[in-house]
């Protein structure tokens, strides 16, 4: 779990312990490129810290000096590149220049980085992820330059920036972080006369803090559930203790106003693709009773998907909506007034991603926007909003299977029906966000960028499943995705993607995708089918899906297992008679 | 403020883990001679001024060739 306690660590610890977590990973790496034009060296053992305590087996590489569009050039080999671009070094060695230039010289030089910015992202444009700093000249304007000719380049090369940016980039507003430390403590002149390094240690801290969750959306990493404790979390006070009436949440005064702006940005988690849930010692009545009855509150019962308010450990109460939402608790974050249980959750769960409500009331805002980082996801879809609803079905579905003895009289109850859509008119942000976010059943784990669909759906080489799911309690939406390459001069078709959301798992539905899926081959004249597991630390259960299913293991590597199918030989021996089958 | 035992006991640290070398090769190490080059001197500059929080002139910078050195500079420096 990335800690902030980081930001207490001095740079050579930062160096030990890069080392030390670098000796525990094994396997592929994920490759991250910084192209700068001033030295940034410092901030490669920073990020690969910050992502390696998140799980992911991190090699920050540093571009050559002052070489960005040169080394765009060869770059979009790498799972995420990082560019700074720093108009301040446009002239080496005097950063002050910039303000003195004539107007004539301030077009051709916002010319020449126009140029450079089109380049870059054309060279970058098969990049899975991109992030590109805004461009800030808070080191050297002060407050008689805000009419001056310098300032606005500035802004219009960022405008530009935003304006030109592909779906694969992300523009970082530096200022944000600059702002945040202050000019005097983000910036080093000495480091920068000396070694052409222009910022401190503490902004790089603070950059890596604040970039990471956009590096590991990238890979699975987003958080997905929210839990929330409801005293001096959601309202201030003790409801068992205050009565509604007591606690503190609305415009009456200065602390129900910070509960109210926690109302807001919570809702907003939720809004974004975040689960809400509560595990609260309370009387459950009582919290019921709130959400009924105050006037307000933003923040209503339906919002949460599952609310365990009982006088129970809150470590066993997490560990049950886990099990409950099928979500590892990696992508659980925790957030209780009280050090106690806050303790004792990062004892017995150290997966859960833990905050503490700030002593200081005034900063939980802050607090709530460190945690609403975290549930970053690349690409957001319709899927996202809809999200609650389909957990709460889903509790529907598990109450109604309590009524049922054998497994396949509840799944033939529930009247399920599938649609596969092949093809072109898939929804490319929701194929994306799946290869992005599943974890568990998932094949091959490929993260896929929307830009990297959109071209294999527009490629005739490429066929592309995405699958829809409903059943009598509702909606389970799009929620499995395959890709096969179907190359006619390979003669062999190849399944490079099959995913499931865990949402639909337990339902057979994996059996008749399969079998739609090899069927569809077949028809496209393939009589053999190739396919491969490749292991991560979330998609065990999976390991011998295709051996399973009629496939035969031909290779095993370091990578993964490697199957092949002779297509007269598939036999599709699972019940699946109760799913009905829609084809668009 | 650390004794000198301790200074040198801190700054060897630092070599190892900036060089990833062992306590025998620090000694060997110069400034301009692989692996230390301007990059691992800014990692060292930033790790002394942060272990002893002391600041280092563009002087001292330039004296900060050797393990040496640089024991001798932070010695300096805490006077």
């Amino acid at each position: 779990m990335v800690d902030k306690l980081l930001f207490n660590l001095k740079f050579i610890e930062i160096l030990k312990e890069n080392q030390r977590l670098e000796n525990s990973f094994s396997g592929s790496k994920y490759k991250v490129a910084i192209l700068a034009n001033i030295t940034i060296n410092q901030l490669k053992p920073i990020f690969e810290l910050i992502l390696r305590q998140e799980g992911v087996n991190a090699e920050v590489e540093i571009g050559n000096y002052n070489n960005i569009v040169q080394d765009s050039y060869s770059s979009d080999n790498n799972d995420a590149v990082i560019i700074f671009y720093d108009i301040l070094n446009f002239f080496e060695s005097n950063i002050f220049k910039l303000t003195s230039i004539d107007k004539k010289e301030l077009i051709a030089i916002e010319n020449r980085i126009t140029n450079d910015i089109d380049i870059i992202y054309k060279n970058l444009s098969n990049c899975s992820n991109v992030l590109f700093n805004s461009f800030d000249v808070s080191l050297i304007a002060n407050l008689s330059d805000s009419k001056s000719s310098f300032i606005d380049l500035v802004d219009r090369l960022n405008k530009y920036l935003i304006a030109k940016m592909p779906k694969n980039c992300f523009y970082v507003d530096t200022s944000f972080i600059i702002r945040k430390l202050g000019t005097l403590k983000s910036f080093s002149l000495s480091n920068f006369f000396l070694n052409k390094s222009l910022y401190s240690t503490e902004f790089l801290k603070e950059y890596a803090w604040e970039t990471y969750p956009l590096i590991t959306s990238n890979n699975g990493k987003s958080k997905k559930v929210l839990i929330l404790d409801c005293d001096n979390t959601l309202w201030g006070g003790i409801i068992g203790e205050d009565g509604i009436d007591g606690i503190s949440l609305g415009e009456n005064s200065p602390k129900g106003s910070v509960y109210l702006s926690a109302h807001s940005l919570i809702k907003s988690i939720k809004d974004d693709g975040g689960l809400l849930a509560i595990v609260s010692k309370n009387n459950f009545s009582d919290v019921e009773h709130f959400f009924k009855n105050h006037k307000s509150t933003i923040l209503k019962s339906d919002d949460f998907i599952e609310k365990q308010i009982n006088w129970k450990n809150k470590v066993q109460n997490i560990v049950d909506i886990s099990s409950k939402l099928n979500l590892g608790l990696e992508s659980f974050v925790f957030l209780d007034d009280s050090m106690y249980e806050i303790n004792m959750v990062k004892e017995s769960l150290p997966e859960v991603t833990c905050f503490h409500v700030p002593e200081n009331i005034f900063d939980y805002p802050r607090t709530l926007l460190e945690i609403k980082k975290l549930f970053y996801s690349p690409n957001t879809s319709s899927e996202d909003a809809k999200k609650t609803a389909y957990y709460l079905e889903e509790s529907e579905r598990k109450k109604s299977k309590s009524n049922f003895k054998d497994i396949s009289d509840y799944l033939a109850s529930l009247n399920l029906e599938i649609t596969i859509n092949w093809g072109k008119e898939i929804d490319i942000p929701r194929a994306s966000q799946l290869t992005q976010k599943t974890n568990q059943f998932n094949l091959t784990t490929k993260r896929l960028t929307e830009i990297e669909i959109e071209t294999m759906s527009e490629d005739k080489d490429y066929l592309i499943a995405m699958i829809s799911l409903k059943d009598k309690f509702g909606d389970y939406g799009k929620t499995g995705l395959s890709i096969i390459n179907t190359n006619k001069q390979k003669s062999v078709a190849e399944i490079e993607t099959f995913l499931l959301s865990c949402r639909i798992l337990g339902r057979n539905v994996e059996f008749i995708f399969l079998d739609l899926i090899i069927k569809e081959i077949k028809r496209l004249g393939f009589s053999k089918v190739k396919s491969s597991y490749i292991p991560s630390q979330k998609n065990i259960q999976v390991a011998d899906f295709y051996e399973k299913n009629s496939f035969r293991r031909i290779k095993n590597n370091t990578n993964g297992a490697y199957f092949q199918l002779n297509i007269d030989n598939y036999q599709n021996n699972n019940n699946t008679s109760f799913i009905k089958v829609h084809e668009k | 403020m650390k004794n000198n035992i301790d200074v040198e006991l801190a700054i060897r640290e630092i070599f190892k883990i900036v060089f990833q070398k062992d306590d025998k090769e620090i000694n060997q190490l110069r400034y301009g001679v692989n692996p230390w080059d301007s990059l691992a001197q800014m990692n060292i500059v930033t790790s002394l001024e942060e272990e002893f929080d002391v600041f280092l002139k563009e002087d001292d910078i330039l004296e900060l060739i050797s393990f040496e050195m640089a024991v001798e500079i932070i010695k300096e420096l805490q006077i």
